[in-house]
């Protein structure tokens, strides 16, 4: 009988087991995950018997002690042990599948606009490389249940009608990552299945998030990952493949030691185990986490009370916290009547931001007054909040741009509680109060005056300035700055968050080397600044109240977006 | 927290002068004390100092997991990939990381766009991960492979002869041979390849050179890559570099990189022809291997640090591959000398320009009274109790009608350490000249 938790969720549940930094508020668990400090430590003895003696661990033991693990994960999700193999990620499981598929002229692959961003890059591979078509199906979310259900049927029925088509593969995910947002995987499988599609089912948000039962769920392909919700420390997920299916996959990505040619050049072994053997050792690489599986379980039950325990505080603390930043920041909710969407660690609030149309645009002498964003920054807007948010008061907003607007997606977790919804909310909404101060431009710092002064709009006027910019990380700065190629070189600096910006002091002369690259010929003077520890105690200190007068606002021309990971 | 910090940081502080040997595993490494280390090839192993700076990124990615991944981590591969460059000959926009050298030749493989009669070279001494995915890639691909069989001891001039000949039959069935792919050093037996040569020749039939130099950086000296000019090189750095696994690097020279259109998986960074078109040519090859899925890249950002301690503690790269290339050479004819037989070498020695040395044991099937098919068995039998019962392991094979050790030189490595593996040897063969090896049942 599982017992309550002895500590506490939320903030005593963070300090007693977990390693945050105690100036990071950690809001965005659907991420990158993180283990307890109990599995870090399961993991360092791990490591440290690899390097008391590396060959017999990695050469003669591992695979043996990889199938415990495998077959504790596989109890769980309820498939047998010679179905489920572990690779790195979600994104690497699903792309074996991809790249493994017997793909035949007139195949389809379906999927919705919200397919992860790998994944679909993998499709955008198979269509240049393989002749694939994919068929995304363009619908803005959120979408009841049923409409998602008949919209992917309808489809796939549309397409196997044209002669010569046929949907080979299906992707669904078991949660959106970004909105997230569950989605009625088990009703899509049987659905899809019944029109003739295979169905790869992307559960990288799904073990320890929400319920799976492979053997009621059946599809074709699954992964999920463990180091997501799971406490496993990453990379590791688990990839399940049906026996009926494990011909189709010929080899692992990479293709490795356990790849068995259809014509052998020698004598091989029987073939019993090939579809294991083939996952077992793809390349050297620290696969220790894989054996941190027990270690996982253990903290979940011992310190936690167990799996329904978990996910009933993680559902709860995510309404709370969603409620909560709603409240705050003055807006509302993703949902949508007849959808389970919200029934998992993730919700979505609308950030107080707004778009500028196009007419406004146009009406200048209001635009600059309005609050609004104007188009050309936008994209810009979600990663200079990121980044922001990090380097001033180290919480990261993992937000987006969705269809004009923007969301901010939290995760709940064993180790936040509302007081730290709270304090994010807050600390959001001032971020996005700074988004609308007028007179958004680039500003030019003078050191002998100590003022900032507004520079002429427009990147062709931009000339022989120096720029100062403390705490924006070189990587984002040159990846956004969108200026003028002419007038601007960077040089990145190397250091934790810190950047160096480098401008040439003669506008005439053409640079002769790209953004990025030392131009030896065109330096002007180096500006050093804030190395990213100082970032830290400006944040320890509450620094990022969003009043200072001596922080430049900082917006700039985008042609597109950055990653926007999740 | 910077690779400088560490310097005289750690347990490790101070002692640049400690010297190789004993003295040198017992300070900083990790070894249970009654494991004797003889395989550096396989797995590698770092120092102390390396695990500390490791474990203290690792605690960063768990404190700040986001603004580490997302911020931190790139501006540190930057860092780390500026420092391997010089190593390489190469610029820092030419060298991007990934786990191992299996996934970097799928990598570069897998990119490739091979047209019918097109047809991969390789040798017969290719790394088995390698072949099988040539294998893989002829199963989906229109391209063929052809192996030249090569068996040692040969001499340089014999490798370049047996390839340029090979690309001359393939051109005359009518094929083209349009990749060549080779080793710097090869696994088994441990030997030096005239990579340079083959490379050269390869520029002069108009084939690409792919060089699988696994065992490449901080094993042999190649600051001199970027002029010999291969079109692909790939190398591990948690093999001979002191990096933890795993850690590959690599090289593309920039001239190439156009061929690059998708890591493995295929991930983030990954564009349509049409797309990159828009962009500036050097943008997209560095920028794609900077995230490509999940996992634990720390050993990526820990190669500045092992380069310091290899030249803070060690002397430097140079003082470290000659130690190690000595202490093969040495402790090999020592083994040699104890055990009656001989290492393995070629005329002019060019093979045994690394840190391997290959001995053959004493025994022979006729002393076995054991047929060539049970030669694979036997040696995996005394193979697997190398670990099992002598706290150590040592690659045995079954090459040329013998049976080989192959014994990795190192700087935690002595004269006795090689004494201590030829009286195991000695003491394996006796066991199996006893008979033991036929009373295991499985072939397995």
């Amino acid at each position: 009988m599982p017992q309550p938790p002895q500590v506490p969720f939320g903030a005593p549940m963070r300090h007693a087991h977990f390693a945050f930094s105690p100036s990071y508020l950690p809001l965005n668990h659907g991420s990158y995950g993180t283990h307890p400090v109990s599995v870090r430590a399961a993991h360092l003895a791990l490591r440290a018997e690899v390097e008391a003696a590396p060959d017999p661990f990695i050469a003669l033991h591992f695979a043996s002690r990889l199938a415990k693990s495998r077959a504790a994960v596989a109890g769980l999700l309820r498939c047998s042990s010679d179905e489920l193999v572990f690779v790195p990620n979600a994104t690497t499981g699903i792309d074996t599948v991809l790249k493994n598929l017997d793909w035949k002229p007139g195949d389809v692959v379906l999927c919705y606009e919200l397919v992860y961003g790998s994944v679909a890059n993998g499709l955008s591979w198979l269509e240049e490389a393989r002749g694939v078509e994919p068929h995304v199906i363009f619908r803005e979310w959120p979408i009841a249940d049923d409409d998602i259900v008949k919209m992917m049927v309808d489809t796939t029925r549309q397409i196997n009608a044209q002669p010569g088509k046929r949907v080979r593969l299906a992707i669904c995910d078991t949660i959106i990552s970004g909105p997230g947002a569950r989605v009625p995987f088990e009703r899509l499988v049987p659905a899809l299945q019944a029109e003739g599609a295979m169905v790869l089912v992307d559960g990288a948000h799904g073990i320890g998030h929400v319920d799976i039962d492979l053997g009621v769920m059946k599809p074709d392909f699954f992964v999920t990952n463990l180091h997501k919700w799971f406490f496993v420390p990453r990379g590791c997920a688990a990839f399940y493949v049906p026996k009926k299916n494990q011909a189709l996959i010929r080899t692992s990505l990479p293709t490795s030691h356990g790849f068995k040619p259809k014509r052998p050049l020698f004598l091989s072994t029987p073939e019993e185990n090939a579809f294991e053997e083939l996952f077992d050792f793809t390349g050297t690489s620290d696969t220790t986490n894989y054996l941190c599986v027990e270690a996982a379980l253990r903290f979940r039950h011992d310190v936690c009370g167990g799996e329904a325990s978990i996910q009933q505080y993680c559902r709860w603390i995510t309404e709370r916290g969603a409620t909560i930043a709603a409240e705050i920041l003055g807006t509302h909710i993703m949902n949508i009547p007849g959808s389970r969407m919200r029934e998992c660690n993730f919700a979505n609030i609308r950030m107080p931001l707004e778009l500028r149309t196009e007419h406004e645009v146009n009406n200048r002498e209001t635009a600059e007054q309005d609050g609004k964003v104007d188009p050309r920054h936008a994209n810009a807007v979600s990663d200079w909040i990121k980044h922001v948010g990090c380097t001033e008061s180290g919480t990261y907003f993992q937000n987006f741009l969705y269809r004009g607007n923007w969301w901010w997606r939290i995760s709940g977790m064993i180790y936040v509680e509302e007081a730290d919804f709270r304090k994010g909310a807050h600390v959001l909404k001032q971020l996005c109060a700074r988004n609308h101060v007028p007179c958004l431009g680039r500003r030019s710092y003078d050191e002998t005056s100590d003022e900032y002064n507004d520079l002429p709009s427009g990147p062709s006027d931009i000339r022989c300035q120096d720029l100062t910019i403390p705490d924006l990380s070189a990587d984002y700065t040159q990846a956004h700055w969108g200026l003028d190629e002419t007038a601007v070189t960077f040089v990145e600096d190397i250091s934790l968050g810190a950047c160096r910006i480098k401008t040439r002091k003669c506008p005439e002369e053409k640079p002769t080397q790209t953004p990025g690259s030392l131009d030896e010929a065109h330096q002007s003077e180096t500006l050093e600044v804030e190395r990213f520890a100082k970032a830290e105690i400006h944040s320890a200190h509450g620094h990022g109240a969003g009043g200072n007068d001596e922080e430049p606002m900082w917006n700039a021309l985008t042609e597109g977006s950055e990653w926007s990971t999740f | 927290m910077h690779p400088a910090d560490f310097e005289t940081a750690g347990t490790g502080g101070g002692d640049a002068n400690s010297s190789f040997g004993h003295a040198m595993r017992n300070k900083h490494f990790f070894f249970a004390p009654s494991y004797r280390p003889l395989n550096h090839g396989s797995f590698g192993v770092f120092p102390r100092m390396v695990q500390e700076y490791q474990q203290r990124l690792q605690l960063e990615s768990e404190a700040r997991p986001d603004t580490f991944i997302r911020y931190t981590y790139p501006a540190l591969l930057k860092e780390a990939r500026a420092s391997i460059a010089p190593l390489l000959g190469a610029s820092t926009d030419e060298v991007v990381f990934v786990q191992n050298a299996t996934s970097g030749v799928n990598t570069v493989l897998g990119n490739l766009i091979f047209k019918p009669g097109d047809v991969i070279l390789h040798f017969s001494t290719i790394y088995g991960a390698c072949l099988k995915t040539i294998q893989y890639l002829g199963s989906n691909n229109p391209v063929e492979s052809y192996q030249i069989d090569i068996e040692y001891p040969m001499e340089d001039e014999e490798i370049v002869q047996v390839f340029l000949d090979s690309a001359q039959r393939v051109r005359s069935q009518g094929k083209t041979p349009v990749v060549a792919m080779f080793d710097s050093v090869l696994t088994f037996p441990g030997a030096r390849f005239p990579w340079e040569k083959l490379v050269d020749i390869c520029r002069k039939l108009g084939v690409m050179s792919l060089v699988d130099g696994a065992h490449g950086i901080g094993h042999i000296d190649l600051t001199h890559l970027g002029r010999v000019g291969p079109d692909f090189f790939i190398s591990n750095c948690y093999k001979w570099l002191m990096v933890p696994r795993g850690c590959a690097v690599i090289y593309v020279p920039f001239r190439n990189q156009h061929l690059i259109q998708t890591t493995c998986p295929t991930s983030w960074g990954f564009q349509t022809t049409i797309d990159r078109a828009k962009l500036n040519k050097s943008e997209y090859f560095v920028k794609l291997f900077e995230k490509i899925s999940t996992t634990d890249n720390t050993p990526y950002l820990c190669v500045p640090i092992a380069l310091q301690f290899r030249k803070s503690h060690c002397g430097g790269e140079s003082t470290v591959m000659s130690y190690c290339t000595k202490i093969a050479k040495d402790g090999g004819r020592k083994m040699a000398e104890i055990m009656g037989t001989e290492t393995l070498t070629n005329v002019t020695g060019s093979l045994q320009q690394c840190c391997f040395v290959n001995v053959r044991l004493p025994v022979t099937l006729a002393d076995l009274d054991a047929p060539d098919s049970k030669g694979l068995h036997i040696a995996k039998w005394m193979q697997e109790k190398t670990p099992a019962e002598y706290e150590t392991y040592i690659p045995i094979k079954f090459y040329k009608g013998g049976f080989w050790c192959r014994i990795s030189g190192q700087i935690y490595l002595t004269i006795d350490d090689f004494e201590w593996a030829a009286e195991t040897l000695m003491d394996l063969c006796k066991r199996v000249k006893g008979g033991e090896w036929k009373t295991v049942s499985n072939m397995g």
